[in-house]
């Protein structure tokens, strides 16, 4: 589930708050080496423990259900967040790029109405790739489709 | 950009000693689904999320209209949020955090309900703590209201959590 994840989002180029941030919050700075005891356990971070919990969660998982059951599940919840986050989508090109509805139904060839109806959720499974596509470039907003490497 | 964070705890294994084979495969399902839905919940948290929409003043809005007005899409997630508590008097995140508070994240036809705590100092993060069953997930939320040192203790682990290492 880890190994790799689609991301779609609209560029925003501000500075990301977390780097902003002292390294003692952030745990990116190392700090000085303190002699332990052998014997004593080196203490794990908070997302360690948690990536070990999940870990273990899932385990169990994938002993009690069936890949199809799984994947049944989590097509329900893609339909889901594609509505929502196409709903996200389609307003923030709208609103970045300053057009009315027709003027970017005509620029970007999707019928106005089916742009109001994606920004307001009415599509149960959300916009089509294609459609996001043509209103970003109509509309001159960057739009990042990616798949991120494990770690990245 | 809010990070979404699942803790440890929110891992911890459920009661099933007295479930028939039958309801434990159904609580496996249930399970998986609340997985699932809390960790796609992540892409609606990214950069076209302004902070200031996840704060416990757009619940009302939210659960008033979650499909009309404002950032609807966080209006949907917003109207799913329940039992609200915020960051208890003298507790460290109240001093710190005045904006952190609890709540229940609940999904239709789910069984199993999240607890869920916002955060946003030093920056906006939504951390899962707590998971089970529907029914006692009112009394998980109201276990914290009164307990400053409980609150404080999952708030600072979703603070302390390394960014860098968010598995989202």
């Amino acid at each position: 589930m880890t190994a790799s994840e689609f991301t779609a989002g609209i560029e925003d180029h501000a500075t990301d708050p977390a780097e902003r941030h002292p390294p003692s919050v952030q745990g990116g700075a190392r700090p000085a080496v303190r002699h332990r005891p052998q014997s004593a356990p080196v203490p794990r971070d908070p997302a360690t423990r948690a990536h070990e919990a999940e870990d273990r969660f899932l385990r169990r998982l994938d002993e009690d259900l069936d890949p199809r059951e799984a994947g049944e599940a989590t097509a329900e919840a893609g339909k889901e967040i594609a509505r929502l986050l196409g709903m996200q989508l389609v307003r923030a090109i709208v609103t970045r790029s300053g057009m009315t509805l027709a003027e970017l139904s005509e620029r970007s060839g999707i019928a106005a109405e089916t742009i109001s109806r994606l920004s307001v959720g009415k599509r149960a499974t959300g916009p089509a790739l294609w459609t996001l596509l043509a209103l970003a470039e109509a509309a001159n907003v960057p739009l990042t489709v990616a798949i991120e490497s494990a770690g990245a | 950009m809010v990070l979404l964070v699942p803790l440890e705890s929110c891992f911890a294994d459920l009661d099933t000693a007295r479930l028939m084979p039958g309801e434990r495969k159904r609580l496996a399902q249930a399970a998986h689904a609340l997985h699932i839905r809390v960790r796609m919940i992540n892409h609606l948290l990214g950069p076209n999320c302004p902070v200031p929409d996840l704060r416990r003043a757009r619940i009302a809005d939210a659960k008033a209209a979650p499909d009309a007005g404002g950032m609807v899409d966080i209006a949907a997630l917003l109207s799913r949020f329940s039992g609200v508590v915020p960051a208890p008097p003298g507790s460290e995140a109240s001093r710190r955090d005045p904006h952190s508070y609890a709540a229940v994240l609940t999904f239709p036809r789910l069984p199993l309900a999240a607890g869920v705590l916002y955060a946003e100092r030093p920056d906006a993060r939504l951390g899962v703590f707590w998971r089970g069953p529907r029914e006692t997930a009112a009394g998980a939320m109201e276990s914290l209201r009164g307990t400053a040192g409980r609150y404080d203790a999952v708030w600072e682990e979703l603070v302390l959590y390394p960014r860098k290492k968010a598995r989202n």
